[in-house]
């Protein structure tokens, strides 16, 4: 029998040290990153809604605000870790609420031909058809505007990129030997899904999660921006980004420090993703 | 696969039914109301109304989408609400610019991507593969309006070299050099954001086949690390890519996409023979 | 990041060598004769009695022309397409002597019969031209007009439902310019895509998306145009509409965004204009809601409010303070009074004896953009963050404008931002459709639901004399009730900016946000 546990010997090396160390490193990243998220209203910072318009656009390093501030002058740090609190919420809970979704749906439309995979996957064809947002603000105008609503809406219209990214590599899984093999020798489906392919779609979906969290929040904003989402004064490093970018050019930190801070948070799921996989499937580098 | 093309296409019809529903309903759904706007802030009850009965408005939502079905099976897609002029030609006339920029940027995402993702899965851990993963990270963290404003002040305000805006100059342009400059930074800034993701998927599915039996078997057998990488490995990648710039292509053209989702499940079957569609 | 790095390099080395190539091209874009103007979206449409929006007025009026307007720099009416005019004793007859011998720019004559159809078609429902648009003002400024009749081919008489004073000053909107009956019949539904007037400049070509070109009427009456032709470009990014004023490809630019206001000021490639407007911002309030149906807290909401910190840190000196609906400098306005100062402790002070000394929690509703509204979300930012100051929790709604227009019909505002520029000219047209209580929302524009029977009665007197010293007595005294007895928190009155190249000559820009290019010659 093929199964690919039997390659684990093969080459290219096994993961060396400093692969952990960076695993950890972003593990750590992101326990901090939600700790400070938790923790913000405990935390020695000044109120991160507190309008000061004769300190607006400081920048880092100023006097008493140490990232600066933003066109309010508001604190910039004070608003990054308030708005950690939405953002890793809205990132992470809806990019992988569209991926457990998406993959499930993948599955079985590549695994099972006929009705099945017809029904789900034309389904997909409708949803992606539509703007993203277009359809996201639909969704949230029947629920009815507000953050969690926002995330619903946008969890539901992720979901379709990740089934047809399942699909497709299901879809040749499912003739592959060790697939026959298997069944050959008497496996059922959820022993052949199970053990022969949802591993194999792990690379993939993680590389795919990893770099839609960033995507998520910035959607998040968008809706946020309609009145759909979140609501001034609250922070969120979305719409932080998105206002910043009025002052580009006179005052790039407004934007660049929540950009920063996404891509810190992105940064480290991809990484601790490659950490989680090289776990679960030795051999690939 | 000429009777799997068949169904596929037959499939579109409900495909193309259920997108319209879903249409009137985001129309339905969405805030906003469009005798509001057109009228504006000093119109009264008596003038909306009017309006919205004039628009048809008024009746119940099923009834609505029967008459536009019914338009559209004849071929008319109705006429703009603002210019009364017909929908198609308007439509038609944006079309030109927005498949001349999305086709722009996909063609340099994919080669792009393409190859970054094929020497990173060469040398992995190399300097060039960290640098690419840092890169896609930050590409997938950064919105491209932002970019596409850091490039416009860079390229267009302080060196000069290329224009902020339009298809064309403004007076006495229109050759293909004048769009080629015109849509230098567009396409470089929509291309941005895909290059990375599809440079890290090539590389994940790369190395995954690279390591298995029949590629080490090619290895054993002495074919030529160039012919291993690109034959072998790149082939198999290159269905997650061809999904991913599927899904890209979709974005960029919105109805097209029933049409090219049918296009993509046709490249599998050429790329990997194994999959077979009945 | 070596990768995009060595991907950009790559095309930029390309790029460089199409640029050298292409330079030529790209310093031929400046054609003399030609004036480049950048608009902030593409317009709607452009027949100026279908749209409410400046951007589309800003480019239909160039074409079209009234029959009474505003000289370059003010808001006294002047004569326009019509020469002189009279009116009854009992204000109900507008009679008006029209310009003899000017034509249109397909060459039908401009006549009393062209004055009839231009009006008629948007207020008679059995209008044959009637259906071909939708006309926003139809009602708002000829609701009060019984009939339109020709007296001869040079004279038109307007007659009125009821005496209006203020009904010159609707006959300057672009909802009551003259167009070519002979194109409207011909062009039916496209006439908006391809306008024809008697203005300094016919229509030429409008490509959806990329431009509207404009070229010089050689036979204006008025006086000789001096450049050849106007092309608008849309822009809607604001760095780019900036960006392509400071490389040459646009000469004109107006919007520009506060922020930028510092950078173009001391920047020595072009000149930044300045000019107050005939608009007001103002913070609304619902007058029939508890407790703000209480005078005293909507005074203490009015001192709560740093509106100074508003027009100087967020608008970057691009708004006045306001201190009442009408803009100081127009005939009739209040001079004596003076803005609501900034008094955070005299708020909290009225908050007490209204009975809320630790205030309370409202909303506010705010839409995300919209036409006059200047930085919205932002200024509403700043007065949340003043009314917390003083114990007033308010929880911001932002709304996309067409979902917003529909929430205010529906009563149940309590703080709302909303801007005004129609009319400003006459503070009947300001005064009477915001604040006079027969015109509630939803049936009108009122919404505030402010009523205060002074105030009604001033108003009512004013519409009935024709004289103006007397009006603008009535309309002094209206203003004090106001400033006593505040609807609204008061703002802000728009200053417009726009921006131009040094080879644009003799621009001003008009307080009635009128964007006259005709003026301009070219360096």
């Amino acid at each position: 029998m093929s199964d690919r546990r039997a390659s684990a010997t093969a080459p290219p090396a096994q993961a060396p040290r400093g692969r952990n160390v960076l695993a950890v490193a972003a593990a750590v990243a992101l326990v901090a990153a939600v700790l400070v998220a938790a923790l913000a209203p405990w935390l020695p910072l000044p109120d991160p809604d507190t309008v000061d318009t004769p300190n607006r656009l400081r920048p880092p390093l100023s006097p008493g605000h140490a990232l600066g501030t933003d066109e309010f002058g508001r604190d910039l740090l004070a608003r990054l870790v308030w708005g950690a609190r939405v953002s890793l919420l809205a990132g992470v809970a809806t990019a992988a609420a569209a991926m457990v979704v998406g993959v499930m749906l993948g599955v079985i439309g590549g695994f099972y031909t006929g009705w099945i995979e017809t029904i789900v996957m034309r389904l997909t064809d409708i949803l992606m058809a539509f703007p993203y947002i277009l359809l996201a603000i639909a969704i949230v105008g029947g629920l009815g505007p507000g953050l969690r609503n926002a995330m619903i809406a946008i969890a539901i219209v992720g979901f379709p990129i990740y089934s047809r990214l399942v699909r497709g590599v299901v879809l040749s899984l499912r003739e592959h030997e060790f697939v026959e093999a298997a069944r050959a020798l008497g496996a059922g489906d959820a022993i052949i899904l199970g053990r022969h392919i949802l591993p194999h779609l792990l690379s993939p979906v993680i590389v795919a999660f990893s770099l839609d969290v960033g995507v998520k929040i910035l959607a998040t904003a968008g809706l946020s921006f309609l009145g759909l989402g979140t609501q001034p004064p609250t922070a969120d490093w979305g719409s932080m980004l998105a206002t910043g970018r009025q002052f580009v050019v006179l005052s790039p930190h407004v934007a660049l420090l929540p950009g920063l801070a996404i891509f810190v948070v992105v940064l480290a799921l991809n990484l601790l993703g490659d950490a989680v996989r090289d776990f679960l499937d030795p051999r690939v580098g | 696969m000429r009777r799997y093309l068949a169904g596929r296409l037959l499939l579109l019809v409900p495909v193309l039914v259920g997108v319209s529903i879903v249409i009137f309903l985001v129309l339905h759904l969405s805030p906003g109301d469009p005798a509001e706007i057109m009228l504006g802030s000093q119109a009264t009850r008596e003038d909306l109304a009017r309006l919205r009965a004039d628009m048809g408005l008024t009746e119940p939502l099923p009834v609505q989408y029967v008459h536009w079905l019914h338009h559209v099976l004849r071929g008319d897609l109705g006429r703009s609400l603002w210019m009364k002029r017909p929908v198609l030609p308007e439509v038609l006339g944006r079309l030109r610019a927005t498949l001349l920029l999305t086709g722009t940027a996909l063609v340099l995402s994919t080669v792009g991507g393409v190859a970054l993702g094929v020497a990173s899965a060469r040398w992995p851990r190399s300097l060039l593969d960290r640098l690419s993963a840092v890169a896609a990270l930050f590409g997938a963290s950064m919105p491209s309006f932002w970019l596409g404003i850091v490039l416009m002040v860079i390229f267009a305000l302080r060196l000069g070299w290329l224009p902020a805006s339009g298809m064309f100059a403004p007076y006495g342009g229109g050759g293909p050099l004048d769009l080629a400059l015109h849509l230098a930074l567009p396409a470089l800034t929509l291309a941005a954001a895909s290059v990375t993701i599809i440079a890290r998927l090539t590389r994940s599915t790369m190395l995954e086949t690279l390591g298995q039996d029949y590629v080490r078997t090619a290895r054993a057998k002495g074919v030529g690390e160039g012919g291993v990488v690109l034959r072998h490995g790149l082939k198999n990648a290159l269905i997650p890519i061809v999904t991913v710039v599927g899904v890209q292509a979709g974005y960029l053209l919105g109805l097209a996409f029933a049409l090219i989702n049918l296009g993509v499940d046709l490249l599998y079957a050429w790329l990997d023979p194994r999959i077979r569609y009945e | 990041m070596e990768d995009e790095e060595t991907m950009r390099t790559t095309t930029l080395a390309v790029l460089t060598m199409i640029v050298t190539l292409g330079a030529a091209a790209l310093a031929a874009a400046q054609p003399a004769g030609t004036l480049l103007v950048g608009l902030v979206a593409e317009p709607v449409n452009l027949d100026p009695a279908q749209v409410t929006d400046l951007n589309s007025n800003r480019v239909g009026r160039r074409v079209v022309e009234t029959l009474v307007t505003f000289p370059d720099e003010s808001t006294q009416i002047v004569p326009g397409l019509a020469e002189s005019w009279t009116v009854s004793r009992d204000g109900r007859r507008y009679t008006f002597k029209l310009r003899r011998g000017v034509a249109f720019h397909d060459g039908s004559p401009f006549n009393a019969e062209a004055v009839k159809f231009s009006i008629e078609r948007q207020i008679n429902p059995e209008h044959p031209f009637n259906k071909l648009g939708k006309y926003p003002f139809a009602n708002f400024f000829f609701g009060n007009v019984k009939a339109v009749e020709v007296v001869d081919d040079a004279t038109v008489e307007f007659v009125l439902k009821e005496p209006r004073a203020s009904f010159l000053a609707v006959l300057t909107a672009g909802a009551a310019s003259i167009v070519s009956p002979t194109a409207v019949k011909k062009l039916g539904v496209d006439y908006p895509s391809q306008p024809v007037g008697t203005g300094p400049f016919k229509f030429v070509s409008w490509e959806r998306g990329q431009r509207v070109v404009l070229e010089k009427n050689p036979t204006y009456w008025r006086s000789p145009v001096k450049v050849e032709r106007v092309v608008y470009r849309p822009i809607v990014e604001d760095q780019a509409r900036l960006t392509e004023l400071l490389t040459g490809g646009l000469d004109l630019i107006v919007g520009t965004p506060p922020d930028s206001v510092p950078q173009l000021a001391s920047n020595p490639k072009v000149t930044l204009l300045k000019q107050v407007g005939a608009h007001v911002w103002y913070l609304g309030i619902n007058n029939q809601k508890k407790p703000l149906d209480d005078r005293r807290v909507r005074q203490a909401l009015n001192y709560a409010v740093n509106k100074e910190a508003i027009v100087r840190d967020v608008l970057k000196g691009t708004g006045s303070l306001s201190r009442g609906p009408v803009l100081p400098g127009t005939w009739g306005a209040e001079t004596g009074l003076k803005p609501y100062p900034y008094d955070p402790e005299r708020a909290k002070k009225l908050l007490a004896e209204a009975g809320y000394p630790n205030g309370f929690a409202t909303t506010m509703w705010v839409p995300e953009s919209g036409s006059g509204m200047q930085s919205p979300v932002a200024m509403a930012t700043v007065i949340q963050s003043n009314l917390k100051a003083v114990g007033v929790n308010v929880a911001l709604q932002t709304f996309e404008w067409g979902a917003y227009l529909a929430k205010l019909r529906t009563k149940e505002q309590e703080l709302f931002a909303l801007s005004w520029m129609a009319g400003n000219e006459d503070p009947d047209m300001v005064m009477f459709p915001l604040l006079h209580s027969s015109q509630w929302t939803p049936d009108g524009p009122n919404r505030a639901l402010y009523k205060n029977g002074a105030f009604d009665e001033l108003l009512h007197q004013a519409r009935l004399t024709t004289d103006q010293a007397r009006r603008a007595q009535l309309y002094r005294e209206a203003q004090r009730i106001l400033m006593d007895d505040p609807p609204w928190i008061f703002i802000d009155h728009e200053i417009q900016t726009a921006a131009h190249a040094r080879r644009v000559q003799g621009f001003k820009l008009h307080p009635s946000f009128d964007l006259r290019v005709e003026t301009i010659s070219l360096k």
